[in-house]
């Protein structure tokens, strides 16, 4: 597996080395946040203002502007190291005419394109493991007794890695089927977008969305759910939607006034409730989302290998 | 399997149009032996590096056939690349690896590469192989690449035209590195180039392509007995061409006024291309 590595990081050094020294830099800022705020929060605990210290800290320091940037970079991470790796794997070799001799030199392109995409894959997993579990203390320890749930659910543990393996797979098929690194990378981008917004769009595709009672809401101390809508609860307990519910309240408000009330009895109001996934299954929509990914992830390099077989080497 | 047993490279009407229309092989009938070196010559758009990359398997034939050694190459590019040692036009090495890089990734590449005779071979022509492949001369890129494809061991090995870009000392050297293997090995070489002088000395053999078809095909020393020049031309013969003080000059098959020249005998087959419109 040595030789591999070191040939596959001479052949992208510049990648590599974005990749690899970016991604642990940042792993290394989260540790630090992640730590510093522990040692943090342990001196306010022996303080008489210990509750205030716990949510009022980490807001009004500099650690607040320093654990966003970072949170922002993780969930970036994965789509900049897929693509930066990715895509020059078929592309640059069909770029700069090497195919022509590494694809008769070794004889079957399945094996040729293993081979290329092996070492990359493991650097890009190992880089993005790192990150996960840095990522994943860092909003921990900023929120050290709550259950995190879907809070940045992207940009941390096993969803923040299966990103990086499915972009790696699409920068390498897209490198596939273009052939032109820049091309290739522009397009990546134009999906990433879409692939990142169609997954936050899909939460409720792994485990259906449900109402939630107040202690689940976004609000309450116990979680961090999903929430994917507003609707309003009837006095008799039947859920309506949000339009709806906002359309009675009017009328029972313009009811109240005329009849000479302040406000209608709150009793025949509907109430609005957040429909969502409660933070306590939040391991179950990873487990499912990371397998989904993994199976789009197969597909892509499949679809890469499809190409690289076909396709003409410049 | 109907190719003679000792035939190496066949292709059987093989015939390639580009997507836009353009005819690259008109129907190619073409049984290489094994063993020497063939020369396959002919101007720039001939055919030689698609009919070399059809053997490769880079290129699906449109109609007809290729074969190494019996094996169809864009059916089962394995098996038959795992028969060839292939040299690209202008070596594209890669530009972050040494030449030791570069013996290093054949090594993971192609299973059996044997390092150790590519590195003699290298070590023969003083190629320094710790330096940076790109910033080694052009005519040292070239042994790099033949080096390559020499390490595979082999059978057959296609030479897509790398004496192009060669200058004259480094392209001798190239053909006798490629003669020293072939002599020593048995290999059979198919080294395509436009450069006729220069393969002169070296092949056995001749292929004259032009305009997607074979004109020649014959050894070097049988087309050297069989044509002779006439001065002045003669209708009957081949075809006429211009020598180079500007006067008129044509090949015959049979006698003429002088032996022809391997250079006459390309030109007076090229020539008669270009007064016979292919038809595919």
């Amino acid at each position: 597996m040595i030789a591999p590595l070191r040939l596959a990081w001479r052949l992208q050094r510049w990648e590599f080395a974005f990749v690899v020294l970016g991604g642990l830099g940042l792993a290394a800022v989260a540790f630090w946040q992640a730590f510093d705020m522990r040692s943090m929060l342990t001196g306010c605990g022996t303080s008489s203002a210990a509750p205030a210290c716990e949510f009022v800290y980490p807001f009004q320091t500099t650690h607040g502007n320093v654990v966003g940037l970072a949170q922002t970079l993780s969930g970036l991470a994965p789509f900049l190291a897929g693509l930066l790796l990715g895509v020059p794997i078929v592309a640059g070799e069909v770029e700069h005419r090497t195919a022509l001799l590494a694809w008769p030199l070794s004889g079957s392109r399945a094996r040729w394109l293993a081979w290329r995409v092996m070492p990359v894959l493991a650097i890009s997993l190992a880089v993005m493991a790192v990150l996960s579990v840095a990522a994943d203390l860092m909003a921990q320890a900023y929120l050290p007794k709550s259950d995190l749930g879907f809070l940045h659910h992207a940009s941390r543990g096993l969803p923040l890695v299966m990103r990086a393996v499915v972009v790696l797979a699409l920068g390498v098929a897209l490198g596939a089927l273009m052939g032109r690194v820049l091309p290739a990378l522009l397009v990546g981008i134009a999906l990433c977008v879409g692939l990142s917004v169609g997954l936050g769009l899909a939460l409720d595709q792994w485990v259906p969305s449900q109402v939630m009672t107040e202690d689940e809401g976004p609000e309450g101390l116990t979680g961090f759910p999903a929430v994917t809508d507003l609707r309003y609860r009837m006095p008799d307990g039947e859920i309506i939607g949000a339009q709806e519910g906002e359309i009675i309240v009017e009328q029972a408000y313009a009811a109240a006034i005329e009849a000479g009330q302040d406000e209608p009895d709150p009793a025949t109001l509907p109430r609005p409730v957040f429909t969502g996934i409660s933070a306590a299954r939040h391991g179950e929509v990873v487990l499912r989302e990371s397998l989904a990914l993994g199976a789009l992830a197969i597909g892509l390099f499949g679809l890469a290998a499809f190409v690289v077989r076909r396709r003409r080497p410049e | 399997m109907s190719h003679l047993t000792d035939t190496v490279l066949e292709a059987r009407g093989l015939t390639k149009r580009y997507r836009r229309g353009v005819l690259a092989l008109a129907g190619i009938d073409l049984q290489l032996p094994a063993g020497g070196i063939t020369a396959l010559v002919g101007p720039n758009a001939a055919g030689k590096s698609t009919l070399i990359k059809t053997w490769v398997g880079f290129e699906k034939p449109t109609r007809g056939s290729a074969s190494v050694m019996g094996i169809d190459p864009w059916r089962d590019r394995s098996g038959a690349l795992a028969k060839v040692g292939y040299v690209p036009q202008s070596p594209p090495l890669y530009d972050g690896l040494s030449v030791d890089d570069h013996l290093d990734l054949a090594v993971q590449l192609r299973p059996g590469f044997d390092r150790a005779y590519a590195q003699q071979r290298l070590a023969q022509l003083d190629i320094p192989t710790g330096r940076g492949a790109r910033s080694l001369s052009g005519g040292q890129q070239a042994q790099v690449a033949l080096a390559l494809a020499l390490g595979t061991r082999a059978p057959i090995l296609l030479l897509d035209e790398p004496l192009a870009s060669l200058d004259p000392l480094a392209r001798r050297e190239f053909l006798h590195v490629v003669s020293d293997a072939v002599r020593g090995d048995g290999t059979t070489a198919l080294l395509s180039s436009h450069i006729v002088t220069d393969v002169e000395q070296a092949c056995d053999r001749l292929i004259v392509l032009g305009i997607g078809r074979v004109l020649l095909h014959d050894t070097v020393a049988v087309a050297l007995a069989e044509h002779a020049v006439s001065l002045p031309e003669r209708p009957d013969g081949v075809a006429s061409f211009a020598a180079a003080d500007g006067s008129r000059m044509s090949l015959v098959r049979g006698d003429g006024d002088r032996p022809a020249t391997l250079e006459e005998v390309v030109l007076g087959y090229l020539a008669s291309a270009r007064s016979t419109p292919v038809a595919a």
